[in-house]
């Protein structure tokens, strides 16, 4: 249990001329809450989406769970259990939220073209889903929004439609980018509540880009930093937030 | 000294998709509108001097011709944005449906053309299909000793005239450089204070009175008929692909490439393969495939961040064998 | 004066053609979100398979080795075409699985480069194939280049009564039609249904869920122009002829304007888009045929009206005259939502069949009485 979930080695990105990564190597540890964080254009994003597979690295390597991941396309790599969140949520706007939810799960039978028409092969399956999603809604306080429209949702909600994504596509690491972005503090730190609780019950990895430094520092284990697309300190929130080199990034960024 | 009929050819194919494919380009990425009532503009454009022409009973001057045919373009291609548009932009439309709404309106205009070609021919007592527009230019003219077709030349003085002026005033003028920014970053370009609309419809002006003029140049090519513009439609989409819908300078070189494999390759093709010359239209659909395929055009067209089996497959055969070095 | 019968006959196959094509129309657009504007190109090559293997079957059975586009090729169709029942319909159906397999095939081939890229690609690709077929097809000898082919056999060439004939056809593409119908909409509501309109709603985000959002549009491009196919092949035995110029854009157009009226994302408003414009079509016809010499072609203003239509539809009811649904799936179920439609439908049948049967049980009890 103590090696790495996910593993990013020497990973560089260019894009054109710009160096948006180099040479970046670190661990998340499994069953961790480990945070990212950087000025504006420090290449965070862009190393979920590497990780991800939106991009393929120009060189260097991903593992997870000891198998190489880059060069994967982002559906396969949902299903293999890497999942994401955007920073700005990407629900589907006019689909209820129910629909939404029910489109978490990885592998399912009824999404076959084959298999489709013939309701007998994914009608358990189906109903089994539901149930899911009816719990974790009840859970959310949100049993009435099941029929709503995921456009016409409040934000608070929509973040945790989101983040319930992961939990429904049974996902081991969940990459959340930014999840508090435009969201009240107070919601903001009941999602992380929330985050933590989920890390203890059900044993999810998470890995969390955030720009509110002093709700995320509450919360995960491990810290990196990157700036101008380079490593530039990792530690406990502690460790780092001692850490002049940091402190001076953040200052001459801001 | 006589040129080659295929080099002749190639040349004036140039400067007529040149002249149909920048416009399209340009309003794509102005609007991101990808307008099928393009094909329109270039017929209305071949049109407006049979009209003129037939209608007064003279023969035109190219010059009247040509500025005539740029006027009724632009007014078609501003009216299109201001009546259609604009109001479907400002109603959150999606590109499928300003498409669908292009459509819509290439399909009324084309039609509303047909019926105005009837009305005309009975009330003129000519034939107004299949025709060409009586225009004041000599059928060669003679230049040291070569004797050249006039037709052609006009053509390419029209590229060229109007290239230069595109250039100049997408470069050189205030209303130009707010286009560029406009095409470039629209909220960025809001917030220094131009006027997205007013800009927007100088934008369609220029690209609908351009086509409108490639119009022209065909009307005094080959025959006009109200299928002209949508004849040519597939290798103009071509040309602007190859542009990538963005670039104006490549699309030009999208228009030398095609009207060469249309002109050149399919003669190579059919002397040393025996390729029937009906396969003409296939090589302008495979340009633009090989276009798509080996060029995706991302960010313009929006893209999916996606890589085929195949191409993954090599790759990561290729790294196996770098893991095992 | 108004013949109902022959109304109903030469109207209704047309209407279920357009109708099919709707349906296809709205399960790329409505549903997956992709814009088929080359939607014609699939109809054309059903129409040319169909044309071409009922004309070179009928003739190599009978041991004429004409070219089929010949003149004595169409003379001799009218007299064999009507001489073995089995072998019309043995060649109907045969014609009907190869339109849907070669213009499905054609379909997930064209739509191969153009899955990565955006809608404006998508479009200019596809529109740009049906152009260059069109074009092709007109200078391609094998099937008669621009004249086309004439004399394609009707499968109930057999019948001598034109009427129970036309009937015949009649009931068939009724038939095909409801099937088409059935089987989309299995498939729109059902788990696949939820993934197509999540490909709909935002691509990248479906991909970021474990969709294979490249995969799905593929084999959804192969059934819906397949099907289109089917619809080319049951026009070219309606009309007995096809020609290259029958398969212009504006058809697509046609169809477009069908779904987009109707309402996209909805089957039902498909249907109802191709009931309203092939009525259109059939009035402008009977105007054609009343008023001989007109100015202007009629058909001309109906699609100057089609054309405004479709703009101001977009503009004041973008969603169409019937709005989209949900998918729905079992899930539904647990939140005690209403079921599918026809859930609803088998709860009827089934309690007709409990007073069917009770109706039968006391009939027995009479009788053995």
């Amino acid at each position: 249990m103590t090696n790495p979930i996910l593993e990013v080695r020497n990973v560089s990105k260019r894009f054109g001329g710009v160096e948006a990564l180099r040479d970046v190597s670190l661990e998340v540890k499994r069953g961790s809450i480990t945070g990212l964080i950087g000025p504006n254009g420090s290449g965070k994003s862009t190393l979920f989406n590497v990780i991800t597979g939106f991009y393929k690295p120009d060189s260097g390597s991903v593992y997870f769970e000891g198998r190489r991941i880059d060069g994967l396309n982002p559906n396969e790599i949902y299903n293999i259990g890497i999942a994401r969140t955007f920073q700005i949520p990407r629900l589907f706007g006019s689909l209820t939220t129910l629909e939404n939810m029910m489109l978490s799960p990885r592998g399912q039978k009824g999404e076959s073209l084959l298999r489709a028409p013939l309701r007998k092969a994914w009608v358990n399956e189906e109903l089994q889903i539901a149930n899911e999603v009816k719990n974790l809604l009840k859970e959310f306080n949100m049993d009435g929004a099941y029929r709503m429209v995921a456009s016409s949702l409040s934000g608070g909600h929509v973040k945790m439609v989101e983040t319930s994504k992961g939990i429904l596509g049974r996902a081991k690491l969940i990459l959340l980018d930014e999840p508090t972005a435009g969201v009240h503090y107070a919601v903001g730190r009941s999602l992380f509540e929330y985050i933590s609780y989920l890390r203890k019950t059900a044993n999810l990895t998470f890995f969390i880009i955030e720009h509110r430094i002093d709700l995320l520092f509450d919360y995960v284990d491990y810290v990196y930093v990157l700036h101008m697309g380079r490593l530039l300190s990792q530690g406990t929130p502690e460790e780092v937030a001692s850490d002049p080199k940091v402190i001076e990034a953040y200052i001459g960024g801001a | 000294m006589e040129v080659p009929r295929e080099l002749i050819n190639t040349t004036w194919y140039t400067c007529l998709y040149s002249l149909m494919a920048v416009p399209l380009t340009l309003s794509y990425r102005t609007s991101k509108v990808l307008n099928f009532a393009h094909g329109i503009y270039i017929t209305i454009g071949a049109y407006i001097p049979v009209f003129i022409s037939r209608g007064l009973g003279i023969s035109v001057s190219p010059i009247i011709a040509i500025l005539s045919s740029f006027t009724a373009g632009a007014i078609l291609a501003m009216v299109s944005h201001l009546a259609v548009f604009s109001p479907l932009i400002k109603r959150k439309a999606t590109p499928v449906t300003l498409m669908i709404a292009s459509m819509g309106l290439w399909i009324f205009i084309k039609y509303a053309l047909y019926a105005a070609l009837s009305i005309l021919q009975r009330s003129w007592m000519t034939q107004l299909t299949y025709t060409n527009p009586n225009i004041d230019i000599p059928s060669s003219i003679s230049f040291m000793g070569i004797e050249i077709n006039a037709r052609l030349l006009l053509t390419i003085l029209l590229v060229i005239v109007v290239f230069t002026l595109l250039t100049l005033f997408l470069m050189k003028t205030k209303t130009g450089m707010a286009i560029r920014a406009i095409a470039d970053n629209p909220e960025l370009a809001q917030l220094t204070g131009i006027s997205r609309e007013k800009t927007l419809l100088i934008a369609w002006a220029i690209s609908g009175g351009i086509a409108a003029i490639g119009g022209f140049a065909w009307s005094i090519f080959a025959y006009v008929s109200p299928e002209t513009g949508d004849n040519l439609i597939l290798q103009v989409f071509a040309c602007s692909v190859i542009g990538g819908l963005v670039s104006l300078s490549i699309t030009f070189i999208g228009a030398i490439i095609i009207s060469s494999a249309e002109n050149l390759l399919i003669i190579l093709l059919n002397r040393y393969f025996g390729v029937e010359l009906s396969f003409r239209p296939f090589l302008s659909f495979l340009i633009l495939l090989l276009t798509i395929l080996i060029r995706p055009p991302a960010g313009a067209g929006g893209g999916l961040p996606y890589r085929y089996k195949i191409t993954g497959y090599i790759s990561r055969l290729l790294r196996r064998r770098e893991e095992n070095v | 004066m108004f013949d109902i019968v022959s109304f109903l006959v030469s109207w209704f196959p047309i209407f279920s053609i357009y109708a099919i094509l709707a349906l296809c129309l709205n399960m790329e657009i409505g549903y997956t979100g992709m814009a088929n504007f080359g939607l014609v190109a699939f109809y054309a090559i059903g129409a040319f398979v169909a044309g071409y293997t009922s004309m070179t079957i009928f003739l190599s059975f009978y041991g004429y080795n004409y070219p089929i586009y010949s003149l004595d090729a169409i003379i001799t169709m009218g007299k064999i075409a009507g001489r073995t029942p089995w072998l019309n319909i043995s060649v109907f159906i045969l014609s009907l699985i190869l339109a849907f397999l070669v213009a499905g095939l054609a379909g997930y081939l064209v739509s191969f480069p153009t899955l990565r890229v955006g809608p404006a690609f998508l479009g200019i690709t596809i529109l740009s194939f049906g152009e260059m077929l069109r074009v092709f097809m007109k200078h391609f000898q094998p099937t008669g280049g621009s004249y086309g082919l004439l004399g394609i056999p009707h499968p109930f060439a057999w019948v001598s009564d034109p009427l129970i004939k036309n009937l015949l056809f009649v009931i068939v593409t009724l038939v095909i039609l409801i099937l088409v119908f059935i089987y989309f909409e299995l498939l729109a509501n059902s788990p696949y249904g939820r993934a197509l309109k999540s490909i709909r709603e935002d691509e990248i985000a479906s991909l970021c869920l474990g969709k294979p959002v490249p995969r799905i549009k593929a084999e959804l491009l192969f059934v819906a122009s397949g099907v289109s196919g089917i619809a080319g092949a049951l026009y070219v035995f309606y009309l007995g002829s096809v020609a290259p110029d029958m398969f212009v854009t504006a058809v697509t157009f046609e169809v477009w304007s069908m779904v987009i009226l109707g309402g996209r994302g909805n089957n039902m408003g498909a249907i109802l888009g191709a009931l309203i414009f092939s009525l259109l079509n059939r009035a402008t016809a009977i105007l054609n045929f009343i008023f001989l010499d007109l100015l202007i072609d009629p058909n001309y203003i109906r699609w100057m009206i089609t054309g405004i239509l479709i703009i101001i539809v977009l503009m004041y009811r973008p969603k169409g005259i019937l709005a989209e649904k949900t998918v729905k799936t079992d899930a539904w179920r647990i939140f005690g939502e209403a079921q599918r439609d026809w859930d609803r439908i088998t709860a009827m049948i089934q309690v007709a069949n409990r007073y069917l049967k009770r109706a039968f049980h006391w009939l027995i009890g009479r009788e053995t009485k």
